[in-house]
């Protein structure tokens, strides 16, 4: 046994002797530095003399090129190559010459064209290339009405950004908010809607009621608000795509916070009555209200978890305003903030990896978050008020509004919104035609 | 049955032993610091020594050669510290020629092996030396001991070191060169500070890439691993040429292939 086990020791011991090693150097990189991605974004070309009703195919492109380059921008994770210092911008032919632009730094290069095809719709194909392999990454046909130039525009965004950051997108969204105007006493707040980067702006109510906390869907164009028409507070469901307007029931006291469950198919609230406010949940199809928590302190502003197996909700049930966590049927209560401050307002990201929530301490408004479990708290914003944080779809973004303070004479109080990335670094105002406030935002657009 | 296994092992072990010392490969092989394993099966071979002395002058007589041609390679390389030369001159003993042929030859696997581990010509010069004091000079067995012991450890392993020193300061010069100004890892991803991307590239003698940087298993992959992947790769590129590092041309051979291992663990929580 002895002698057969060395036979085969032996036998594999000539084995490695005769394998030609080879000088390998072998490193390990365990540091970079995080930076924008430099990319080319050349005009689409087309016919400056096939029109439409907004414009030449050619002004076309070129809009698409600007809108494609500013939601790239503003996401903080790209840097575009400005136009002026490009070598060469012809993109006629189907292989640029990469020379060109490696040396005007572009390590992405976007290039394409648009065409009016018989029936009126405008087909727009877009490269996306790998500057330094020299290889295409990403090569797409789209069409569309004319009209609607902006959302290929957000469409390209989004497989740009796909495809070099490994996330969904999210330039093809739009958000709901409350647009506040008038003197502060004196409010007029008016739901409305637009794209994720303020265009296409529309009024959906008119303001002579005031329309509070719009939520939308995650799975449909539906958004839920509260609204005081006819003065008394009630949640509704509102079909954006359709106009139609429905009152979830009626409850006795007061509802208000609604939200989603992520399969759209309930929706989670708090109901007040006699001072006290705990936590419902409604099936939509049936209308069956069932109540999550009992307690003598106030219970509200839920989120459900993206699985929907969980909820958080703030309470002040443990003497302070803070952040709690429960099973979606109401049990197993568990607090998960315990920094200094009063915590409010949490939102469960749409992947799941934390909340996002407002903190007030020491006279400022934070927006921070933090893991499931209550770890990892990070504030992102500050300033003299903001709350109200809302998740892009793909969880990497947030937008929320900020107050800005009153003066002696009555007038201040202006509101804005704004987004931040999970860094803390790329803060943003989103430009609204009046005041805004409480932001929700949309689902990728089907 | 038995004997049939024992002399199929004895046919085994000459296979083994004629392997070790005459493959040619061996002389390009050296440089490597990979090649551990061989050492376990020089206690294998301790074991039938014994047996194996009848045949050894054969071997042996041949074995000299291999270190005449070697030289002519090492000549590049550093010469061997003066200590080698002044433990050269070494008392008038008498050796015989079987017990050289013993020693050189227990150590005939033992030093090869070790000049593989360590990379370097002292190997080279030790057998050369020791076939010259062998053909020109009588000694004793236990000088020759002493003589190859200095030389496999000693000064064998100062250049052994030398070399490392060079590959380690080769290997930080390049990880400098990405980490500082190349690799932009992709932060998004939710699971981005666990992909982890291993990248294969070729050198050309000027520090230019030989051949596009291959990833470990880049065909199969998607979503935020090929983006990873992605940012790997583009690094590599974007950082050549390597000739700003002034990498040794002697050492070639030691940067010619690269393995980058990139890891966001740290920087990306």
């Amino acid at each position: 046994m002895n002698l057969l086990k060395f036979l085969i020791l032996s036998f594999l011991g000539v084995m490695f002797i005769s394998l030609p090693a080879q000088a390998v150097i072998e490193i390990d990189i365990t540091r970079g530095n995080v930076q924008p991605l430099p990319i080319a974004i050349t005009p689409l070309i087309g016919d400056s003399d096939a029109l439409t009703k907004v414009g030449s195919v050619l002004q076309i492109g070129e809009k698409i090129a600007q809108v494609v380059t500013a939601d790239l921008e503003r996401s903080g994770l790209f840097s575009a190559i400005d136009p002026g210092a490009f070598i060469n911008t012809d993109n006629t032919s189907s292989a640029p010459q990469f020379s060109n632009w490696r040396a005007v730094g572009a390590q992405a290069l976007l290039t394409g064209g648009a065409v009016l095809e018989g029936d009126g719709r405008v087909r727009v194909e877009f490269r996306l290339w790998d500057v330094l392999a020299g290889s295409q990454m990403i090569g797409l046909r789209l069409f569309t009405a004319p009209s609607n130039w902006r959302r290929i525009a957000h469409l390209i965004s989004d497989a740009i950004y796909k495809r070099l950051t490994g996330e969904d997108g999210y330039f093809d969204t739009r958000i709901v908010y409350i647009s506040e105007s008038g003197p502060y006493l004196d409010r007029i707040k008016q739901l409305a809607i637009m794209d994720q980067d303020g265009y296409n702006h529309e009024f959906l109510t008119d303001g002579s009621y005031m329309v509070l906390n719009p939520r939308f869907s995650p799975t449909s164009q539906e958004i839920t608000y509260l609204s005081y028409y006819n003065d008394t507070p009630r949640v509704y469901l509102f079909d954006i795509e359709t106009g139609k307007r429905e009152m979830l029931g009626e409850f006795e006291g007061m509802t208000f916070a609604p939200r989603f469950s992520p399969d759209g198919k309930k929706v989670i609230m708090s109901k007040a009555e006699r001072g006290n406010s705990d936590i419902f949940v409604m099936e939509l199809a049936t209308r069956h209200v069932q109540q999550l928590t009992t307690h003598s302190a106030i219970d509200t502003s839920p989120s459900y978890a993206p699985e929907g197996d969980y909820v958080t909700f703030n309470s002040d049930r443990g003497g302070s305003q803070q952040l709690y966590v429960m099973n979606s049927d109401g049990n197993n209560i568990k607090r998960i903030s315990f920094g200094a401050g009063i915590y409010a307002t949490p939102v469960w990201s749409p992947r799941g990896d934390l909340i996002a929530f407002t903190k007030q301490t020491g006279g400022k408004f934070y927006i921070g978050v933090m893991r499931p479990d209550g770890t990892g708290e990070r504030i992102l914003t500050e300033s003299f008020f903001e709350e109200g944080p809302t998740w892009s779809p793909n969880g990497r973004v947030l937008m929320y509004y900020r107050k800005y303070p009153y003066d002696n004479r009555g007038g201040g109080g202006d509101t804005q919104l704004w987004s931040v990335d999970l860094t803390g670094y790329n803060e943003r105002q989103i430009i609204t035609p009046l005041d805004g406030s409480d932001p929700a935002w949309s689902p990728l657009l089907d | 049955m038995k004997n049939a296994l024992t002399i199929s092992g004895l046919f085994h072990v000459v296979l083994l032993v004629t392997a070790a010392m005459e493959i040619p490969w061996f002389d390009s092989v050296e440089n490597s610091e990979m090649v551990i394993i061989p050492v376990e099966i020089l206690q294998f071979a301790k074991e039938t020594r014994t047996k194996e002395i009848a045949k050894l002058p054969n071997i042996e007589r041949e074995k000299p050669k291999p270190p005449e041609k070697r030289p002519i390679r090492q000549a590049k390389l550093p010469p061997p510290p003066p200590k080698m030369l002044s433990t050269m001159p070494l008392p008038n003993q008498v050796q015989r020629p079987t017990k050289n042929i013993k020693v050189a030859d227990l150590r005939s696997v033992a030093p090869e092996i070790s000049q593989r581990e360590k990379p370097k010509p002292p190997s080279r010069y030790n057998s050369d030396r020791i076939a010259q004091l062998l053909n020109k000079v009588p000694k004793k067995e236990n000088v020759i001991e002493q003589l190859s012991d200095r030389l496999g450890s000693q000064d064998q392993q100062a250049t052994s070191l030398d070399v490392r020193r060079q590959v380690m300061s080769i290997s930080s010069a390049i990880q400098k060169k990405i980490e500082d100004q190349c690799w932009n890892p992709p932060s998004g991803a939710l699971d981005a500070g666990s992909l982890k991307v291993r990248v294969k590239f070729y050198l050309t003698q000027e520090g230019k890439l030989a051949r596009p940087p291959v990833a470990d298993d880049y065909v199969r992959m998607a979503g935020s691993m090929k983006v990873a992947a992605d940012s790997a790769l583009r690094a590599v590129r974007m950082c050549a040429p390597y000739s700003d590092l002034k990498l040794p041309q002697e050492m070639y051979d030691q940067w010619r292939e690269v393995i980058l291992n990139f890891d966001p663990s740290g920087m990306i929580g």
